[in-house]
């Protein structure tokens, strides 16, 4: 199994680690809800190196990427990222990713771990130039609403007016010197913060740094654990589990990262424009479990009638909101907003609610 | 580590933990490793005072935010009592998964059983091939 460059801080920490994407990573430090709240009220530090970074650059990089990716790389900023989908010709999700923009010529595209290799491969034969670049950057997510200051009180840049998705390339003041980051106002938690990408030889100084200077603002090192009930919490999907080879973004919910209309098309778009004209069969729906109990990956969906209608692809009890919520795909005639449907757990059916996503909205006005 | 596998219990390839009391009457929970692997317990089911139960099988689930895990039974016999405090405050299982967190007493037939289970040494032996 491999290890991120920050292996030796978890384990000085006393993290638990666990096998994810060919990774062994923290999934806990002290708690999981513990952590999750660390990130809703103050800061939490992820480790996110396990990550691959592809580099898609030269004179047509700008194309390439519009040709791998559903969103519009040419409205984007330079400076600016994007959440995006990358399909295959049946326009179904290879991965889904977050692209960079640092020039017309240059896009860092972050691709899932698990997903590493079999991105590479694919974004290799389908463009000009790309090289993986994973092995060069270690990722640390700073998450919460005092990662500003954290994140600030370290930062040679100005950064309290970056964006939210946006990033900088900038240094970080560590003990007796800096480091070069790339410092952008990304994260997967629905909360504001950045993540960092910083040089592996540097990383455990940024980590340490992180934690120490970060005491003060109640930061909390967070696992796996944390992270996956932050996601689903905030509504947002997972690889593996909401989304995959056999589903389209159309069915995922994604539509606002789907462009059909763009200098180039991207690989899928056939297959989707069919699918929008003909429309969805089922969709990705929030559920809320009005009983006792967890609704989990693979747990049947049924009509009040007991027909099955759809199947549970990720679930938890929401530490912040204490609710227990789910994501699942549902057909087209049960997913609209109030729908009372119930949900097999092991062999028992519970009462249950399609309910708006995200679960978790941050109030706009905290957002930037 | 000892305090982490108390020496006066037996213990399970399941991670449960039996304690032998008074006369033929055994105390149930899970271990620490097994609530440190858990993670935050949200939800517990027991069984029903009275209810029979066979050695290695079901008698209940716990669920924490993470993942749902079957408890399997040490040992045959009937529950003669349930920790109902427990089911209202699963937490418990995180806190002191060896005292507070006691799940069910059993009253068991065979004292011989007992001695199929592992004792403190032998479980941390088998923990740490686990985590290996």
């Amino acid at each position: 199994m491999k290890r991120t460059p920050l292996y030796d801080c978890h384990i000085r920490l006393g993290a638990q680690m666990t096998d994810f994407g060919g990774f062994e990573m923290p999934v806990r430090y002290s708690g999981d809800k513990i952590e999750h709240m660390a990130v809703r009220e103050k800061v939490g530090l992820f480790d996110v190196s396990h990550m691959g970074e592809i580099l898609i650059a030269g004179p047509r990089a700008e194309e390439d990427v519009n040709h791998l990716l559903t969103n519009d790389a040419s409205k984007m900023r330079i400076g600016q990222a994007f959440y995006a989908a990358m399909l295959n010709h049946e326009g179904k999700f290879i991965d889904d990713v977050v692209a960079y923009k640092f020039s017309s010529e240059k896009f860092l595209i972050c691709v899932n771990a698990s997903n590493r290799e079999k991105d590479f491969s694919w974004i290799h034969e389908n463009c000009n130039y790309a090289k993986d670049v994973s092995d060069d950057f270690a990722q640390i997510a700073v998450q919460g609403p005092n990662a500003i200051h954290l994140v600030a009180s370290l930062s040679h840049k100005e950064i309290g007016s970056l964006k939210r998705y946006y990033f900088v390339e900038g240094k970080l003041k560590l003990d007796q010197q800096s480091t070069d980051a790339i410092i952008a106002r990304t994260g997967y938690t629905g909360e504001d913060g950045f993540e960092l990408y910083v040089p592996v030889e540097d990383a455990t100084l940024v980590w340490e740094t992180l934690l120490n200077v970060g005491a003060k603002w109640g930061t909390a090192a967070c696992g796996l654990a944390a992270r996956d009930t932050l996601r689903l919490e905030a509504g947002l999907c997972l690889y593996g589990n909401d989304i995959d080879e056999g589903t389209t973004p159309l069915e995922a919910g994604l539509d606002f990262v789907v462009k059909f209309h763009k200098s180039v098309p991207f690989i899928g778009r056939a297959a989707l424009l069919e699918q929008k004209l003909h429309g969805i069969s089922k969709r990705l729906c929030g559920l809320e479990i009005s009983g006792k109990g967890i609704a989990r990956n693979g747990y049947t969906i049924h009509a009040k009638t007991g027909e099955q209608i759809g199947v549970v692809t990720s679930g938890t009890l929401t530490p912040y909101l204490n609710r227990a919520v789910a994501l699942g795909y549902v057909s087209k005639a049960f997913m609209s907003i109030g729908t009372e449907i119930d949900v097999d757990i092991r062999g028992r059916l519970i009462a249950a609610q399609i309910t708006q996503l995200p679960f978790y909205r941050k109030p706009a006005k905290e957002l930037l | 580590m000892t305090a982490l596998i108390p020496s006066h219990l037996r213990y399970t390839k399941e991670h449960e933990w039996a304690w032998l009391q008074d006369g033929n009457i055994v105390t149930v929970g899970i271990t620490h490793h097994a609530q440190q692997q858990l993670g935050d317990v949200v939800y517990l089911e027991l069984p029903q005072i009275g209810k029979t139960i066979e050695k290695d099988k079901i008698f209940g689930t716990v669920e924490s935010v993470k993942a749902v895990s079957d408890l399997f039974s040490p040992l045959a016999g009937e529950v003669v009592a349930v920790n109902e405090a427990l089911v209202n405050c699963p937490e418990d299982i995180n806190q002191d998964p060896y005292e507070k967190a006691w799940m069910i007493k059993i009253c068991i037939q065979q004292l011989k059983q007992l001695d199929e289970l592992m004792d403190s040494e032998a479980y941390a032996q088998y923990l740490s091939e686990c985590i290996k």
